[in-house]
């Protein structure tokens, strides 16, 4: 018996080294765009996490899509959304939106939607007063508020809560809809309105999209391109290295080499032409503890802030770009541009690289060196500040050891406390902490989130989610709230150029660095990817983005008719390397966070060591018989 | 009747050991400190107060984290015994359906990894225990083999066979254009994936084998009853049988150990050949600190463990009359 397993295995064996046939391709490659997310496609729920990225967008759609590049919303679904009323809402479709199966998308559709995120738990309209959700005709509906409701807040509603059909949906148990994943025989009720349909998931390995060749939208966008596009799991950055060499990616989010990859193939592409190449976005800011002596002293903050150097950071750091005082980032131009923030900073702010002035402001506030140590002393005692920091994130800590050498300068002291992401987030959300590092805040849609984010502090209940500093001033909230039930721009920019007064004044955080998103796309089979100069669309291939531009990036490729040059020899760079890097791997929402900057590639030992042990395990088993 | 009464004990033994296992396994993650999905959503995005909330709910929601712990329990049992293994927050799928896609690739490399290196790492290490002049070129071979990191070996694989010469694919478990499918097409290229991660398993495996089987031969070889064989004047291949036949036993412990590991998935060679088995889902989980996913691996594993130890208990007293009788006198 054995013998013939034996054989048939090893006739096996033999049968497919020999068995050589060139392997077809089942889709064209000239009409299928690759992309790749570094977890499985395993999930297709359209309003609860579905980690597959064409679902939010491209399938469903919502009734505006945001361009976070530009922070501007454009009208999708929507012909128009604006308020009628201080506190009504008018949303009106555009003339004949429909679903994949053929029924018109209407009013009834969107009032369904909006009242069946609430059921599901996922939105709470409750929250911004909203009344009633009026249709008024097929294409019109109304949102009534009984006041103003915060109007920033509600903007961003619009892009993110997905519109279902109601004939499909209403079959659906809200309770259930969560678990779900829309795969299997639950694929049935993915019945979208966008270009896109879901044509298979091959669990764990990749989800194939089919055009939907009638698509409303194509008479007001033109039909997209790509006839499929297939979502690849690719885990580790040397793999997507590997795949865009060879071309068989056409466009991710991975943390590769890019100066190297584009000249082994001159197809890669990326947001800028010239370093960082990647986009950078937002700052990476530097929280103080307002809560901890001496930091609530705005001067102290101040002195620390002249201190930092974010020339040196760019340069020896991350890869990152010249952040300005303000944790409004590169995607807020527009609005930057309208508040001003370049003559702001003139007036109100303070000097980066400014040691001299820094030192100046620590003696004014009787920080000195009395003892002759090198190390200020504040009453009586060395002046150390701890830095909650993530150890595992190596351009982090880069930027940290950087931080730490410039405020050294000055005679300040800094205790580095290194942490896994996730502890580190505790630390930054209990206060503990003198100084830290986060972009969370400064990756917002709209300059009002930003501020509230960093700045509002009514009590511990009821503050921006990055407030880690716990920085208080009543003139901002007062500020922040106006600002909220503001819909008129003019005064929006108004009361924005206080804020950013205040910011510059007070000093709650200090930017860093500029993080960037790893992005890279292959002209090889299709181009016209946004870029820096044609920002149309998003760099951000990751699921939970598809209304934030990830799908106008997909609608907006083109065939690239003219082939390549050769693509070169590929090289594999499956060193140890590769073990690490899969530690990156985190939950979907966590990978966003290593975009923004931290790149868990250099990993703890930890990891690595524990790789080495699992491996140990079944050989010590296999011992255990001797 | 002995082998009955045998076979109670050792079901009321495995069956206690079956519920001790789950229980410790459902509450291992309860009494690590903090709250195990609070860490998970600060691991995400910077979340706005609400929306943290709203993520807590529905996870504490989902696992009943916000009953009290006996009911939590008792739901756990009902739904493992339905099959529902829970919800994976990493990957958003449920666990049952994560392992029962990646499983299968871990069967096609490993099943045959082991047995054929058993098969064959048995026969080589009795051939050297028997004989000297063979036992001193293979043996050396063989502890190499055993004793190179795992890791080293494949990617020596990997760089030699798959980079430079070119011969066999080196990554994933086909080919990206390809969805699986039962054409010859899909078989040929998913064999021509499965060589290489089978040859590093392989290769390594048959090292370890043999150099078991070799030492249990040379020490059976130099046991009494071998020897009075000896004295009787039976044949060179009358002694070597009685010897095969003890120095085997363990040897089947140790395959039955390796075929219950099976389902844990090969780590080391699903990171280097990128094949999507479940050993790589488990250290994802581990790294992301997804307990739900790790909970429900580990229960694969505890019961494939323990019916494999199960099975070696019936083997063992069905072809070792010293255990049989053991119980019978017992």
């Amino acid at each position: 018996m054995k013998k013939y397993i034996a054989t048939i295995l090893i006739a096996l064996f033999f049968f497919s080294t020999i068995g050589v046939v060139a392997a077809q391709e089942e889709l064209p490659r000239e009409q299928t765009l690759y992309t790749a997310n570094s977890a499985p496609p395993t999930n297709a729920n359209p309003i609860q996490g579905s980690n597959i990225i064409p679902i939010a967008g491209l399938v469903f759609e919502p009734l505006f899509m945001l361009n976070f590049m530009k922070t501007e919303l454009v009208p999708w679904l929507a012909e128009y959304g604006k308020w009628v009323k201080p506190n009504v809402f008018e949303v009106k479709l555009r003339e004949g939106t429909k679903w994949q199966d053929g029924k018109p998308l209407t009013a009834e559709d969107v009032k369904f939607s909006f009242e069946y995120y609430q059921k599901v738990g996922l939105k709470d309209w409750s929250k911004y007063g909203l009344q009633e959700i009026k249709v008024l005709d097929m294409r019109t509906v109304q949102f009534i508020f009984k006041s103003t409701p915060n109007v920033w807040a509600w903007r961003n509603e619009l892009y993110s809560v997905l519109i279902l059909p109601e004939h499909i949906f209403k079959n659906i148990d809200p309770q259930k809809v969560k678990t779900m994943t829309f795969l299997g025989n639950e694929q049935e009720y993915l019945v979208g309105s966008g270009a896109y349909k879901l044509y298979k998931v091959v669990q764990q390995q990749k989800a194939i999209f089919v055009r939907n060749d009638d698509w409303w939208g194509a008479k007001y966008f033109g039909l997209p391109a790509p006839k499929y596009i297939v979502q690849l799991y690719v885990g580790s950055n040397d793999q997507a290295a590997n795949m865009f060499l060879k071309g068989d990616l056409d466009v991710g989010t991975y943390y590769v080499d890019i100066v190297e990859l584009k000249k082994k193939n001159p197809n890669i592409v990326s947001w800028l032409d010239r370093p960082p190449y990647f986009p950078p976005v937002v700052p990476v800011i530097m929280y103080f503890n307002t809560k901890h002596k001496p930091l609530d002293n705005p001067l102290i903050r101040k002195a620390i802030a002249e201190a930092i150097c974010p020339a040196q950071i760019v340069k020896q750091g991350p890869i990152s770009d010249l952040p300005d005082q303000t944790p409004l980032g590169k995607v807020m131009q527009p609005w930057k541009e309208k508040i001003g923030v370049d003559q702001l900073i003139k007036e109100y702010g303070w000097k980066y690289c400014d040691p001299v002035d820094a030192a100046k402001l620590l003696d004014e506030a009787g920080i000195k060196d009395t003892d002759g140590d090198g190390w200020r002393e504040y009453n009586g005692k060395d002046l150390i500040l701890t830095f909650a920091a993530c150890g595992p994130c190596s351009d982090w800590m880069q930027a940290v050891e950087i931080v730490v050498n410039q405020l050294k300068a000055i005679g300040i002291k800094v205790d580095v406390k290194k942490y896994d992401w996730g502890t580190m987030v505790s630390k930054q959300q209990a206060g503990e902490f003198d100084l830290t590092m986060h972009w969370a805040g400064t990756f917002k849609p709209d300059p009002y989130s930003v501020y509230y984010d960093l700045m509002y502090y009514k009590d511990e209940n009821n503050k921006g989610g990055a407030n880690f500093g716990n920085y208080y001033n009543p003139e901002a909230n007062k500020l922040l709230d106006e600002l909220a039930k503001t819909s008129d721009e003019a005064k929006q920019v108004e009361l924005l150029r206080e804020l950013t007064k205040i910011w510059l004044k007070d000093v709650p955080a200090v930017p860093l660095y500029m993080g960037t998103l790893f992005y890279e796309a292959n002209t090889q089979y299709w181009a016209n990817w946004p870029n820096e100069k044609n920002p149309y669309g998003v760099p951000i291939f990751w699921p939970g983005f598809g209304t934030w531009g990830t799908a106008l990036a997909f609608l907006g490729v083109r065939p690239a008719k003219a082939v390549g040059p050769e693509t070169t020899t590929v090289v594999q760079t499956q060193t140890v390397e590769k073990t690490q890097t899969v530690e990156k791997t985190q939950t979907v929402e966590k990978t966003v966070t290593v975009t923004a900057s931290p790149t868990e590639t250099k990993g703890s030992i930890c990891g690595p060591a524990a790789i080495l042990a699992l491996v140990a395990v079944p050989l010590i088993l296999r011992r255990r018989r001797l | 009747m002995g082998f009955k009464q045998y076979l109670k004990r050792k079901i009321v033994v495995y069956f206690l050991t079956f519920i001790f296992a789950v229980t410790l396994n459902w509450l291992l993650p309860r009494l690590m400190p903090g709250n195990p999905i609070e860490i998970m959503i600060n691991s995400a995005l910077g979340l706005s107060p609400q929306e943290r909330e709203t993520l807590l709910q529905f996870y504490e929601e989902l696992y009943g984290l916000n009953k009290p712990l006996y009911v939590q329990f008792i739901s756990f049992w009902k739904s493992l015994l339905t099959g529902n293994l829970g919800y994976s927050i990493l990957y958003r799928a449920p666990v049952s359906d994560l392992i029962k896609h990646a499983l299968p690739y871990d069967i096609a490399i490993l099943f045959p990894a082991i047995v054929l290196s058993w098969i064959i790492g048995n026969w080589l290490g009795a051939l050297a225990g028997k004989n000297k002049k063979y036992d001193r070129y293979v043996m050396p071979l063989f502890y190499f083999l055993a004793s190179i990191p795992y890791f080293w070996f494949a990617m020596l694989l990997v760089y030699v066979i798959g980079v430079k010469l070119g011969w066999l694919p080196y990554q994933g478990a086909y080919s990206p254009d390809l969805v699986p499918s039962f054409s010859l097409m899909f078989v040929v290229d998913f064999l021509k994936h499965w060589i290489l991660p089978f040859l590093s398993l392989f290769i390594v495996m048959i090292g370890s084998w043999a150099i078991g089987m070799r030492n249990m031969i040379i020490y059976e070889l130099e046991a009494d009853y071998v020897r009075y064989l000896e004295a009787l004047g039976a044949s060179e291949k009358l002694m070597t049988k009685h010897a095969y036949r003890n120095a085997i036993l363990p040897q089947i412990t140790g395959l039955a150990l390796q075929l219950g590991l099976m389902v844990a998935g090969a780590i080391a060679t699903e990171i280097v050949f990128n094949y999507p088995g479940v050993g790589v889902l488990l250290m994802r989980a581990a790294l992301s600190q997804d307990y739900f996913l790790l909970q429900g691996g580990f229960l694969m594993i505890v019961i494939a463990v323990l019916v494999a130890n199960f099975v070696i208990d019936i083997v063992y007293a069905l072809i070792d009359p010293r255990v049989r009788v053991s119980y019978t006198e017992g």
